[in-house]
């Protein structure tokens, strides 16, 4: 029995069908106590004065914003509270499990560069829920420009 | 006696360095507890989605940003800084060299004057991002320079 052509071209659109395109974009891994993420839904805004680098996943997610472009040169930056303006600082912060969390006393930002992408490190760091300081929790990654 | 030629560019010159240009702009006020403050040392960041304008002083400042894409000039704007909403402002008080944020729900009000925003906040209680125990008092009026 000879197939129908237009079996022929069912069978052609389904394999296009199950073809996807392959997502080659960088993804930024992170650690919250010790729940650990990964995601590549990250974009990078250039604006005129503010560069942040920011994760849109819902519920769990993180957000760096430099005043200069301090990503793009290579060092070591101290994070921001979030009351402070000092431009020297970075901007940090993170949803986890739909609370949001603001940098405690300290904590610092290594930034760099991969295969000519952003690359920014947090060693292990305490923040505290932006509602209650009292709920801390232990934040660590390496967050890539995707 | 006949005066030098050089002694009357001499007054000439010093005159213009008595010159000052007149600084017209817009002061914001402010008061933390008692203290007063005011300044018109402010940054203004204008960029395609955040707005921020804060005082340059790092000791007592104040910080204001919309994520509107525009520094609005009416309406009531809930002061929260976890960027959950656009329409939210984020604004914090630096005391004396320390943070504080507001994480109670309270409203930060646009106006226009003259043109210039201008933005109004009622006594409100922020609280050390630090430490939720100490807490201060601030109201003012925060205009764009």
């Amino acid at each position: 029995m000879k197939p129908s052509p237009l079996l022929l071209l069912f069978i052609f659109l389904l394999s296009f069908a199950n073809c996807k395109k392959k997502d080659n974009r960088n993804y930024s891994y992170w650690q919250v106590n010790q729940d650990k993420f990964s995601s590549n839904n990250v974009k990078l805004d250039i604006g005129k004065a503010i560069t942040v680098l920011s994760c849109s996943d819902n519920g769990n997610n993180f957000n760096f914003t430099s005043l200069y472009s301090h990503f793009y040169t290579p060092g070591i930056y101290p994070l921001k509270q979030s009351s402070s303006y000092n431009p020297d600082r970075v901007g940090a912060c993170f949803y986890y499990k739909g609370k949001f969390f603001i940098p405690m006393h300290s904590g610092y930002l290594v930034t760099g560069s991969i295969n000519g992408k952003i690359q920014c490190t947090l060693a292990p760091t305490w923040f505290s829920n932006y509602y209650d300081t009292k709920d801390s929790v232990l934040i660590n990654g390496t967050f890539n420009e995707p | 006696m006949k005066h030098s030629p050089l002694l009357p560019l001499f007054i000439c010159l010093l005159s213009f360095a008595n010159c000052k240009k007149k600084d017209n702009r817009n002061y914001s006020y402010w008061q933390v507890n008692q203290d007063k403050f005011s300044t018109n040392d402010i940054t203004v960041d204008e960029g395609k989605a955040r707005h921020d304008m804060y005082a340059k002083n790092f000791t007592n400042n104040y910080s204001i940003r919309f994520n509107l894409g525009y520094f609005p000039v009416s309406d009531s704007f809930k002061i929260d800084c976890s960027l959950a909403a656009f329409s939210w402002v984020c604004f914090t008080i630096t005391y004396n060299g320390i943070g504080y944020i507001n994480p109670k729900k309270s409203y930060l009000k646009a106006l226009s004057v003259n043109g210039n925003p201008q933005y109004q906040l009622s006594p409100t209680w922020f609280y050390n991002e630090n430490k939720f125990s100490d807490s201060v008092l601030v109201q003012g009026v925060f205009n764009k320079p």
